[in-house]
């Protein structure tokens, strides 16, 4: 493979290019209700080809190393077709060539265990939903673990060699009392531990005491609040809420976001500290290296409340003169890689729970992440689970809280950061540009934030 | 395929072979240029197998892979799902084209015309806004043969055209885009409406408007439609019935919405993008009513779910365009029929009101709950039959089943197709819109 892919980059008229092969064996695993639904072996082997001409990019997908002189020819035509209207030259930043060959160092292999194994494990899981209460009337269990053997090399020399392990579980219970169905939900994921997945029971009760409680709960009532948001939903939140703004393609043509977007801008307060890594092994968002060969890094996008970085590509990178930071990110072999997050976090900070949520007259409680959305300026997040806030203490459940905000404004009103920080890994992902889900990680401690508008009926 | 058949036939009771091939193109335009051409060549083969009364399934885009297909799917039917239902077993399809030759002769150049055309456009506009761009299309063959004898195949093209662009300004974002997608090549005059639609955008939230949360007349296009539509969909979607976890199950023949209201999942629609002749288990497609005036009628399902539930198959059981999926409950062209009122005749009508042309994060909603809960990412303030300006940190947060009841006040006439749905414009009242105070 080495020697083909060598001599195939080697053949490419261009200003830059790259190819890649991915090579992936994959088990799915999934229960509805009490059915066993689809036990699947899949393998996905494939390549893309990428290249620069002119400042145009060129790009071809393909399933079949056969004929990979064709495949090449329509790239850089592509490309040359691209680029004719450039008129700014356009200079990828500078990385050093590397040559590297990563195994991943496992602490529990999951293409180790016995499909009989994870079967029973999740049947197991299966049962205690369906079996927990007579409200407890289905379950959805989706199961994935995946090996990907990559192979990369580009016209500056770099070529590497990358096994990596991605593995997901989503455990739901869905609760019911008329025409009413409320969820709980357990989600797991890790890119070197099967051991995460196991010994479940624990949460799997809290979840389905959830969905239980919320058949019972009261929708909340509409308005701007005081939240206090739990670890988990910390992390969607910071996703949603500035990871995205801080892509690269955003802001590196787009000159007026630059204005605003300045580095050392006041963003939030001096305890808000938020940074992107690649580095955390074992989380679904670690890689030693991205999609363009570059080594992936611990990057810092705010500290103490001050804009300090971003998420780049080298295309990105070399536009606006700033440093590669290792986030070009492609889901597979069918996408040409894109600026995309890895590891997104809120820093620890100093604060107990305690201090939070002491003076809160009226609040919400927001916990644990259904997921969210952003246009650019706006975002949404939807907790799992929440409760009012009254009087300095957590007070009754609701339900339907989706809270929203404005990226440019929403860190400013993050007025404590906790001491009790956590990264979370599920089984789900992030999407952008059709290329989802993508396997990310986000964490951070609880949070207290001013002035979320979520929405309601009214009183 | 006849040969994974034959090869499964030895070894198994039943066999299903799956094969999806494509080929597409893309062309990107970001920031006022041309940015990137992207092709795609692809192909791939899903096997479902029945040993000992088990399935098993395997999928591969390995090429001459046949043994390690089948090797696969005979170890998952050791422990997989009992085969309680029948693969299709017949080899009638439904009366449906969806490909046109014009769409695979049309050329990179030409796409690439019709993107600078759009950023032209809007650069001329306003040259402050970054325009952008993307024409897809995609030419793929979608193969079925199973062990009751069927082998059926057929070809599909799709087109698609974007465009939009953003406006950056100090505490102020606008994102703005429209789309259309068709079997056919898109013609000149949708593409003329996603200019025009785009730049009467621009022209209209360029000015902000503050108002109060309070409850109001909301208009929703039919971009916002589909979020309000996400409920009917997770609700009459068979699984959802069979699992006992949608509010719709015991409910055939009941009154579920206002009279007017009439859906149906039609996968035989002529200018439906996701019609074709045959679904992803090769049982044929048709139109499924889902609501009538009202009532709700039936549920879309696989074959599966119509097995467990006792019901006619409606050919929804769909791979999402992936062989690494089984097939399950997918909708394919979803309708919902129009009223009387044109657009312009209810907006006149509408004294002070908010128009929702797009929503977010309305995805993580509880839709078997009915629950549709978002941001107005973009819309609007209605005063005397105005759109007056731009409404920002806005939530809409409705029960559809409670909407859908009791607040509705008309649907319009026109009926739109945004990718594969068809919805109106809907007027509901006294809907509750908070924002920041």
């Amino acid at each position: 493979m080495k020697s083909l892919l060598k001599e195939t980059v080697k053949n490419i008229k261009a200003d830059y290019a790259e190819v890649r092969i991915e090579d992936t064996t994959e088990t799915t695993i999934s229960f509805q209700g009490p059915i066993l639904e689809n036990i699947g072996e899949t393998q996905k082997f494939g390549g893309n080809i990428r290249v620069l001409v002119n400042g145009g990019w060129g790009f071809v997908t393909f399933n079949s190393i056969d004929r990979l002189d064709d495949k090449l020819s329509i790239a850089v035509n592509n490309a040359k077709t691209a680029g004719r209207e450039v008129t700014e030259k356009l200079s990828l930043a500078e990385v050093c060539a590397a040559e590297d060959n990563i195994m991943p160092i496992l602490l529990h292999n999951p293409q180790d265990v016995s499909l009989d194994s994870k079967i029973n494990l999740l049947k197991g899981y299966n049962e205690f939903i369906l079996d927990y209460h007579e409200y407890i009337k289905s379950s959805t269990i989706r199961y994935f673990d995946r090996k990907t053997k990559l192979f990369y090399v580009n016209s500056e020399g770099t070529y590497i060699e990358q096994e990596k392990m991605d593995m997901g579980c989503n455990l739901m219970a869905m609760a019911v009392k008329g025409v009413n169905t409320q969820y709980g939900f357990v989600g797991r994921g890790s890119s070197n531990d099967y051991n995460v997945i196991t010994g479940l029971e624990d949460e799997l009760k809290k979840a389905c005491d959830k969905a239980i409680s919320m058949l019972h709960a009261d929708p909340i009532t509409g308005g701007e609040y005081t939240v206090i948001i739990d670890p988990k939903l910390t992390g969607t939140f910071i996703h949603e809420a500035f990871g995205h703004l801080s892509e690269g393609d955003n802001v590196y043509e787009d000159s007026n976001l630059q204005d605003i977007m300045k580095l050392g801008r006041k963003f939030g307060q001096i305890c808000l500290n938020v940074y992107d890594s690649g580095l955390d092994s074992g989380h679904r968002g670690y890689l030693k290296y991205d999609d363009e060969g570059v080594p992936a890094r611990k990057t810092y996008l705010i500290k103490e409340g001050k804009l300090v970085g971003r998420l780049h590509s080298r295309e990105t990178a070399g536009k606006m003169n700033e440093a590669v930071t290792g986030n070009a990110r492609a889901i597979s072999y069918e996408f040409p890689p894109i600026c995309r997050m890895r590891n997104t976090c809120i820093e620890n900070g100093e604060t107990p729970f305690e201090d939070m949520i002491k003076d809160i007259k009226l609040g919400v409680y927001a916990k644990d992440a259904f997921g969210g959305q952003t246009n650019g300026e706006l975002f949404t997040f939807t907790a799992g689970e929440a409760f009012m806030i009254r009087d300095g203490k957590a007070a009754e459940m609701v339900r339907d809280v989706t809270l929203s905000g404005n990226v440019f404004t929403t860190l400013a009103n993050i007025e404590m950061v906790g001491n009790d920080f956590e990264i979370h890994d599920s089984g789900g992902g992030c999407g952008k540009g059709g290329q989802m889900p993508l396997p990310v990680s986000h964490g951070g401690p609880h949070i207290r934030v001013n002035n979320l508008v979520i929405g309601g009926k009214g009183d | 395929m006849s040969n994974i058949i034959e090869k499964s036939g030895k070894i198994s009771e039943a066999s299903e072979c799956y094969i999806l091939s494509a080929v597409g193109d893309e062309v990107e335009f970001e920031n006022n240029k041309l940015k990137g051409i992207y092709h795609s060549e692809s192909s791939g083969s899903a096997v479902r197998i029945v040993c000992d009364g088990k399935i098993g399934f395997s999928s591969s885009t390995k090429e001459n892979n046949d043994e390690k297909l089948l090797s696969s799917a005979i170890h998952t039917a050791r422990y997989g799902r009992y085969y309680d239902f029948e693969f299709a077993g017949s080899n009638y399809s439904s009366d449906v084209t969806c490909f046109d030759i014009d769409v695979k002769n049309f050329s990179v150049e030409r796409m690439v015309d019709i993107g600078r055309d759009i950023i032209d456009t809007i650069k001329e506009y306003d040259p402050d806004i970054l325009a952008f761009a993307s024409i897809n299309k995609d030419v793929c063959n979608v193969a079925i043969a199973n062990s009751s004898g069927i082998e059926k195949e057929y070809d599909k093209t799709t087109f698609y055209v974007c465009g939009g662009g953003k406006l950056t300004e100090e505490g102020n974002f606008l994102y703005v885009y429209d789309f259309k997608a068709a079997s056919s090549v898109i013609d000149e005059s949708d593409i003329e409406d996603i200019k025009k639609k785009v730049i009467d955008d621009f022209k209209t939230a360029k000015k902000n408007v503050l108002f109060k949360s309070g409850r109001y007349s909301v208009l929703l296009s039919p971009g916002a439609v589909a979020d309000l539509m996400a409920p009917v969909t997770a609700c009459s979607n068979a699984k959802s019935i069979q699992k006992g976890i949608s509010p719709w199950r015991d409910k055939i023949g009941e009154k579920v919405f206002d009279e007017r209201i009439s859906i149906y999942d039609d996968g035989t629609a002529k200018e439906g993008v996701a019609s074709c002749p045959f679904d992803d288990e090769g049982v044929p497609t048709s139109r499924t009513t889902i609501i009538e005036g009202g009532i709700l009628k039936g549920f879309y399902n696989d074959l599966a779910t119509a097995y467990a539930l006792k019901i006619k198959p409606t050919g929804n059981g769909m791979r999402g365009m992936s062989i690494n999926s089984i097939p399950s409950p997918a909708k394919t062209n979803l309708m919902l029929s129009g009223g009387d009122k044109t657009f312009k005749h209810i907006l006149a009508n509408i004294n002070e009101g908010i128009f929702i042309d797009q929503l977010i994060g309305t995805f993580t909603s509880n839709h078997l709950e009915g629950n549709v809960s978002g941001n107005i990412s973009l819309g609007y303030k209605i005063e005397h039959g105005i759109l007056r300006g731009r409404i920002k940190d806005a939530m809409f947060s409705v029960n559809v089943f409670e909407a859908l009841k009791n607040n509705l006040i008309c649907l319009s006439k026109e009926v739109i197709w945004k990718g594969s749905s068809r919805f109106p414009y809907i007027l509901l009242d006294d809907i509750f819109i908070n924002t920041k105070a």
